[in-house]
């Protein structure tokens, strides 16, 4: 009975074509996800080989000595911690500050309709494409007379006016949630007597939070991995962000006297380093990956 | 009798310049008064004195002639950077439209397979691909098996060893540069798969159960229905994946203008090659922007 049931489904024509569907699909995913994720899994593995699991050409994925000596060198030479501190400070500074102004900034330009508003969102539009290599020389200057070269201000400062990293895009993310809202919430405030800046706190706000997860979280993570800021106003080692030191890792490695220059030495180590920098990164979007997608979706990129 | 003080609409005005305008003046400060300084540096040369402040004599166009002339690298990184965005921005619209499309389907482990897609999106930075970019050519020579003997043998630099066997187009060689050049694409296109993600959800289910009512087949509603709604989002994609592309770590042109600056000194110089490098990137993204307002013109008439 179940038998004939079963054979009948198989003869159903859908049957066969949403198989190979999924087949396709199944396939093509893992193909994806492999050539996405296969630079970590090597690197994972090659950051416990030992000296013996490097020049054994039969070790490939899973080290025979499995060793985590290259984590506490790597932790050791690059010194992980002044950088996790440093750049854990900056990022999450940065994240608030863009999270907050950005809010502000968007809203005016979503809600109020002044007469050189479309000059300045012109603007606004002109920032996000200047690259930040033109202007960096006269913000070193500028900066400098303000004696900030060599902290984390030159980042943070600018973050908390709406002019951090990328701010134009969420600047550009929050104007499309807020112009969506209806016009009613606002004109009832405003009978029952409340500012504009309430309005914007109270009412606006509370009902923006996917557009403010989306920007806290793009924020929080693309200044987490900056480089090209950092290293133009920072210059002590002791002030080194994660990803400065991730890119001069050989240096750190091989900066001893005495250490020759062993590939096989230093490789691993670098494996060790990158793993390092991005497990923060992992740990947080393991714990908020299903909310980032959601929020994305939600928070009208596309207006 | 003569009301005093502001109107209604102006009081309203005023409050939304007093959310923008904190906003203005730190971009005056902060990025408008720099990129004029900037761009007089770029006809003068920069000495910087020892008691901190720095001293600008005219120069002319020396600066830009240098750059197009006399520089032996810049043309050539230039000419680099340009092909590397001509070749990949179409790869990674494709590709991101497609894997948006793909992930928009009911499926079962979707949640899995979309939290995959976008961990590039997490981890990418500019240097951790310029730190693995070397790494994934020498590995798979490594795991190759013939290859990992010669490369483990030698202590000198990877490196230039790969880039010598990888010139000599042997077939293994041409296989690693395929897979290379995927790892590229596949990372860099986390935001955009994001963007048309969003833009996916946001057309209504009730557009394709019509269409489906009326007979049209998957084919014909992805090219009628989905690619007209989800054309404005292309604009934003290609904003994003050249500004990207010009400002990520990775690129070549960007760490000798930086060098150039920084490293050499060379202030004024180095300036200019950033304004060549800014000036091109704003036109290319001018042209592309109005090429795609036509098309989005045409369908929306």
């Amino acid at each position: 009975m179940t038998l004939t049931r079963f054979t009948n489904k198989l003869k159903h024509p859908l049957f066969w074509k949403n198989f190979g569907w999924g087949l396709f699909r199944f396939a093509l995913f893992t193909g994806i996800i492999f050539v996405l994720i296969y630079p970590i899994l090597s690197v994972f593995s090659g950051s416990f080989k030992s000296y013996s699991d490097m020049i054994n050409p039969t070790t490939i994925w899973i080290p025979k000595e499995p060793t985590l000596q290259n984590y506490i060198d790597a932790i050791q030479k690059v010194k992980y911690f002044d950088g996790l501190r440093n750049t854990a400070i900056l990022s999450i500074a940065c994240a608030v500050g863009q999270t907050l102004s950005c809010a502000l900034v968007g809203y005016g330009f979503a809600r109020y309709n002044f007469k050189e508003k479309g000059l300045l969102f012109g603007v606004m539009l002109f920032i996000l494409i200047v690259t930040p290599q033109t202007i960096s020389l006269p913000k070193v200057m500028i900066f400098k007379s303000m004696g900030m070269i060599d902290t984390l201000w030159p980042m943070i400062l600018p973050s908390f006016f709406g002019l951090g990293l990328k701010s134009g895009i969420f600047i550009y993310i929050y104007r499309q949630i807020f112009s969506g809202m209806p016009r009613e919430f606002e004109e009832a405030a405003y009978l029952d007597g409340c500012g504009d800046f309430r309005i914007f706190a109270r009412i606006m706000l509370p009902n923006a939070i996917p557009a403010i997860v989306t920007v806290c979280l793009f924020s929080l993570v693309w200044n987490w991995n900056e480089v090209f800021e950092p290293t133009t106003y920072l210059q002590t080692p002791d002030m080194m962000t994660l990803s400065m030191r991730l890119i001069n890792v050989n240096g750190f490695i091989t900066q001893e006297a005495g250490v020759v220059k062993d590939l096989v030495y230093v490789i691993p180590i670098r494996y060790a380093c990158i793993i390092l920098v991005i497990a923060p990164m992992l740990v947080f979007y393991a714990i908020v990956q299903r909310k980032f997608v959601e929020s994305v979706e939600r928070s009208g990129i596309v207006g | 009798m003569k009301r005093r003080g502001l109107t209604v609409v102006q009081r309203r005005n005023m409050a939304g310049r007093a959310f923008v305008y904190p906003w203005f003046v730190a971009a005056i400060i902060f990025v408008l008064i720099p990129i004029v300084m900037s761009l007089i540096y770029t006809f003068s040369n920069v000495v910087i004195q020892p008691t901190g402040g720095y001293v600008l004599t005219p120069a002319g166009f020396a600066n830009w002639i240098k750059a197009f002339t006399l520089d032996a690298f810049f043309l050539d990184y230039f000419y680099q950077g340009l092909a590397e965005v001509a070749t990949k921005l179409p790869l990674i619209l494709l590709f991101s439209l497609f894997a948006a499309t793909m992930l928009n389907q009911k499926f079962k482990g979707r949640g899995f397979v979309r939290s995959m897609f976008f961990l590039p999106v997490i981890i990418t930075s500019g240097a951790l691909v310029y730190v693995l970019d070397t790494n994934v050519t020498s590995d798979m020579f490594a795991n190759n098996g013939e290859e990992a003997a010669s490369v483990m043998l030698s202590n000198a630099d990877i490196q230039v060893l790969i880039l010598q066997i990888t010139n000599n187009a042997d077939l293994a060689s041409g296989i690693v540069g395929i897979m290379d050049q995927a790892f590229v694409i596949l990372w860099a296109s986390g935001v955009q798969i994001l963007i048309f993600l969003s833009g996916l959800q946001s057309i209504s289910t009730s557009i394709y159960e019509s269409a489906r009512v009326d007979g049209a087949t998957g084919w014909e509603t992805f090219w009628k229905i989905t690619v007209p709604m989800i054309l404005p989002l292309v604009v934003v994609n290609v904003l994003y994946t050249i500004i990207d592309t010009f400002s990520n770590y990775n690129s070549e042109l960007l760490r000798y203008v930086q060098s150039t600056i920084f490293g050499k000194a060379d202030y004024a110089y180095g300036t200019t090659l950033s304004w060549v490098y800014f000036i091109s990137m704003f036109a290319i993204i001018m042209v592309i922007v109005f090429i795609l307002s036509r098309l989005t013109k045409h369908y929306s008439e």
